[in-house]
């Protein structure tokens, strides 16, 4: 019997995006980053996860995993950042089934809009089953004080089967997810009165047209 | 006939059946399935009250607050002519001090939809054979939201799970409509001088209680599907007389009636 401890030594296939310079970038054979173009490629959304994660130069990424998608863990630590695992699938871009983990914002609000559209879609009836398409169109400059940042711009552009070789899984083990007392950390934060939305100035007709 | 709900000449579902099934199951059984309806509780009855204040007063931004304050004594009047609730008499001092909070409050979101008030809403949870159905307070589409009135003696610092999944079930038939439940009290509080708190659900939010809302209809459903029998199915939950929600007499002894203790 093998024991559990110690580095497997086994790298999981990767996708990832630079959100500094937008580039896509897959795992090489050899080792290191490999750049690939603007992919399209199936992503498994239903089977998100979310949670805290870390990464550090040198270092294998470190990440503690939500219970549930509506359940945060704790923050673990410093340098920890909000973030999501997921599967992804392309043969033509990626050479099959990937990871994607990113801890970026920009990424990360990319792949929250995204998600709204697959949650909207994934209840119809023709797409019970099914793995949403995802195309990288391209990517918005986004400026703050860290500089110009870009966040990719991800469409869902049509549903298909799941392939034999995308296996409906969590992108996470078992031992990645937070273990503690879930309902103390899903207790909602204490929230501030929201103000009234400001009021609209008054249609003028001129400049309105007419649909 | 394989739909469970539909067997037990169930329709459509709601937030608040499910709140309630979550919360006492044996309620939901007397009410809902051998159709011991319970009279409505005094703090409900001067909701409804206080909203029916409000909505004119909001629908007509010029109308004095004491013409609205005189709709909802009156709306409250109707409701609980034979009430006999102790409270009814404290509850009613305190409708004008509700009615002129909310309208404080809420005349400055704007006129709300002509149509809005108390309008339908119908969504559907993934594998529940039956809609989820409610009547949402008002709708500001040109602000693109939803906003539901609550009267309470305290204000609230979170929106609690019951009215979360209220909302959720709003939200979802409102596409990206924000959801704010107005929580206000009779008075200004003494610290603060605070009477009305608007709290707004995240889209987080609104998919979590959705979520929760699956479940329990699931949970429901799996219930109803033991057996045709509604007394049958009585036999199989156990109330809890000491929940307030069997505070009521009549109440009270339906549960009697029906449960055998």
């Amino acid at each position: 019997m093998a024991l559990n401890i110690g580095a497997s030594g086994i790298i999981r296939p990767y996708v990832k995006y630079n959100a500094k310079s937008d580039k896509w970038f897959i795992r090489a054979e050899g080792g290191g980053d490999l750049e690939i173009a603007r992919p399209t490629f199936l992503l498994d959304l239903a089977n998100i996860r979310t949670g805290w994660l870390r990464f550090q130069e040198g270092q294998a990424p470190e990440r503690l995993i939500d219970p549930a998608l509506d359940k945060v863990a704790p923050t673990p630590g410093e340098g920890f950042k909000r973030g999501f695992v997921v599967m992804a699938f392309s043969p033509k871009f990626f050479g099959g089934a990937v990871e994607m983990a990113s801890a970026s914002i920009h990424v990360s609000n990319a792949i929250r809009d995204v998600y709204a559209v697959f949650e909207e879609q994934s209840g119809r009836t023709e797409n019970r089953g099914k793995v949403p398409v995802i195309a990288c169109t391209g990517a918005d400059a986004m400026k703050d004080k860290y500089g110009t940042n870009y966040r990719p711009k991800l469409e869902l552009t049509k549903w298909v089967d799941r392939p034999a070789e995308f296996p409906d899984a969590s992108a996470v083990e078992e031992s990645e997810v937070w273990k503690g007392n879930a309902a103390a950390a899903s207790k909602p934060a204490p929230v501030a009165h929201v103000p009234p939305p400001a009021a609209k100035p008054a249609p003028q007709p001129v400049y309105e047209t007419d649909f | 006939m394989s739909n469970p709900f539909e067997r037990h000449g169930i329709g459509h579902l709601s937030a608040s059946s499910l709140n309630l099934w979550a919360a006492e199951p044996a309620l939901w059984i007397m009410e809902r399935l051998l159709g011991r309806r319970s009279p409505s509780g005094i703090p409900a009855v001067r909701g409804k009250a206080v909203e029916a204040g409000v909505n004119i007063g909001l629908h007509d931004p010029a109308l004095p607050v004491e013409v609205c304050i005189a709709e909802a004594e009156s709306a409250f009047d109707r409701e609980t002519t034979l009430n006999p609730d102790p409270r009814r008499d404290e509850e009613r001092k305190k409708l004008p001090g509700y009615v002129r909070g909310a309208l404080a409050e809420l005349r400055q979101y704007g006129l709300p939809d002509a149509d809005g008030y108390q309008g339908k809403v119908e969504i559907r949870l993934d594998d529940i054979a039956v809609p989820v159905i409610g009547f949402v307070d008002w709708r500001f589409s040109a602000h693109g939201l939803i906003v539901d009135l609550k009267t309470t003696e305290r204000l609230p610092s979170a929106i609690g799970a019951s009215h979360g999944r209220q909302g959720a079930v709003y939200a979802t038939a409102h596409g990206n409509f924000g959801m704010r439940f107005a929580y206000a009290k009779p008075a200004p509080a003494k610290g603060d001088g605070r009477q009305v708190q608007v709290l707004e659900m995240s889209g987080d939010d609104v998919r979590a209680h959705l979520a929760a809302l699956r479940l329990i209809a699931f949970s429901l459903g799996r219930f109803l599907a033991l057996s045709h029998d509604a007394r049958e199915l009585a036999g199989l939950i156990v109330p809890d007389f000491d929940s307030f929600y069997w505070s009521d007499p009549s109440v009270r002894a339906a549960g009697r009636d029906v449960f055998g203790f």
